[in-house]
């Protein structure tokens, strides 16, 4: 198996070029018979699928994957370095026809494999927020509720394959760490607070109420831009009168203003 | 704009208006003018379904739109949750919470 993947892929971007542990071992381990489990045809068909897919059309995936990855909060600075295969992002996309055409049967031995997959990629360095990402979409995507339960439970647990003689041969387990913190699932299930705002609070109304004069010398779009229209309107929840009412009188101001400048661009255009 | 002027005009030398409100139309500015905003088809359409805002439902209705309905963007669903979170929470500045007071503060 691992011959004719290896030629199948050579040269494509299927493999994560930076990878510390290659991404075709990843894929071959997955697909041993383990604890009573067996890869099914029907999962190696789907599965190459995605493979021919992603090797015809690579830089649509790689679009893909760089816009999933937007979608996240990270100091990873180079999209490379999250560590995460294509075939992963062909396999959302492909997953719900799956869903639609295949036999129950089908689906639970795919989610099977696909939860073995998860796993091992976030041993071997797999970045653990777009991985959890990509398994939320593909649950999403899955109607069975038994096989949503089966997803959930993917990347909750450290992989099994560690103890694997092949696994303990080629790869260190990789740890991620947050903050100094190793990274466990359940350390990214808890909210992580900023203690310094839990003793702060939410912003305190400033009592010299700037905004009230500095949208006056700014145009129409750098005081929407730069907040100060955002601030007047906060002003209008202000606990004292008087404040309230020179808000509600600057906001119309701005209103008119607004309307002189829409009027303009109107006939300039 | 001239929606929130026309929410408050008639009440606001007697009650201010409530934070989540204010939190709110002032996101509401930011976004409409960035028409790219994966939240912006949304409040457009919260602004364009009438010319008055009722306070009193709007966490509900945004609590529908945001948690129980689909995203505008397939993959923006995280964060339109996490941009309602920091919205609700930015919105906790008082003790008071008046959308929950029984006189609604709009009257159309």
């Amino acid at each position: 198996m691992r011959a004719l993947l290896n030629s199948a892929i050579e040269g494509t971007p299927v493999s994560k070029p930076e990878a510390s542990f290659s991404s075709l071992r990843v894929l071959i381990l997955t697909l041993h018979d383990s604890q009573g489990w067996l890869a099914s045809d029907s999962v190696f068909e789907f599965l190459d699928n995605c493979l021919l897919r992603l090797i015809k059309r690579p830089v649509k995936y790689y679009d893909d994957f760089t816009d999933l990855a937007s979608t996240i909060k990270s100091d990873v600075m180079r999209v490379e370095d999250y560590e995460i295969d294509l075939l992963l992002i062909t396999i959302i996309e492909q997953w719900s026809f799956l869903v639609l055409s295949a036999l129950p049967s089908t689906i639970e031995n795919a989610v099977k494999w696909l939860s073995r997959y998860l796993d091992l990629s976030m041993h071997t360095g797999g970045h653990m927020i777009l991985l959890l990402r990509i398994r939320d979409h593909i649950k999403n995507l899955t109607i069975d509720g038994e096989s949503r339960l089966k997803l959930s439970k993917a990347l909750g647990q450290p992989a099994c394959y560690a103890t694997s003689d092949e696994l303990k041969g080629f790869v260190e387990p990789h740890r991620q760490t947050i903050n100094d913190k190793p990274v466990t699932y359940a350390s990214l299930n808890t909210p992580t607070f900023n203690e310094d705002w839990l003793v702060v609070g939410p912003p305190i109304e400033d009592e010299d109420h700037p905004a009230l004069r500095n949208w006056i010398r700014k145009d129409v779009a750098g005081a929407i831009r730069e907040g100060d229209i955002g601030e007047l309107i906060l002003y209008l929840c202000s606990d004292q009168q008087d404040i309230r009412i020179q808000a509600l009188m600057s906001l119309k101001k701005f209103m008119s203003s607004l309307k002189v400048f829409y009027t303009r661009f109107c006939i300039l255009e | 704009m001239g929606e929130i002027i026309e929410v408050v005009q008639d009440n606001i030398s007697r009650i201010s208006l409530p934070y989540f409100a204010g939190v709110m139309a002032a996101r509401f500015i930011m976004i409409l003018d960035d028409p790219l905003h994966f939240m912006y088809a949304k409040i457009n359409k919260f602004l364009n379904k009438a010319p008055c805002w009722d306070l009193t439902r709007m966490p509900s209705y945004w609590v529908d739109k945001i948690l129980l309905q689909p995203p505008t963007d397939d993959d923006a669903y995280y964060q339109e949750v996490e941009w309602f979170q920091e919205a609700l929470v930015d919105g906790l500045r008082t003790p008071r919470v008046s959308f929950s007071s029984k006189k609604p503060i709009l009257l159309y």
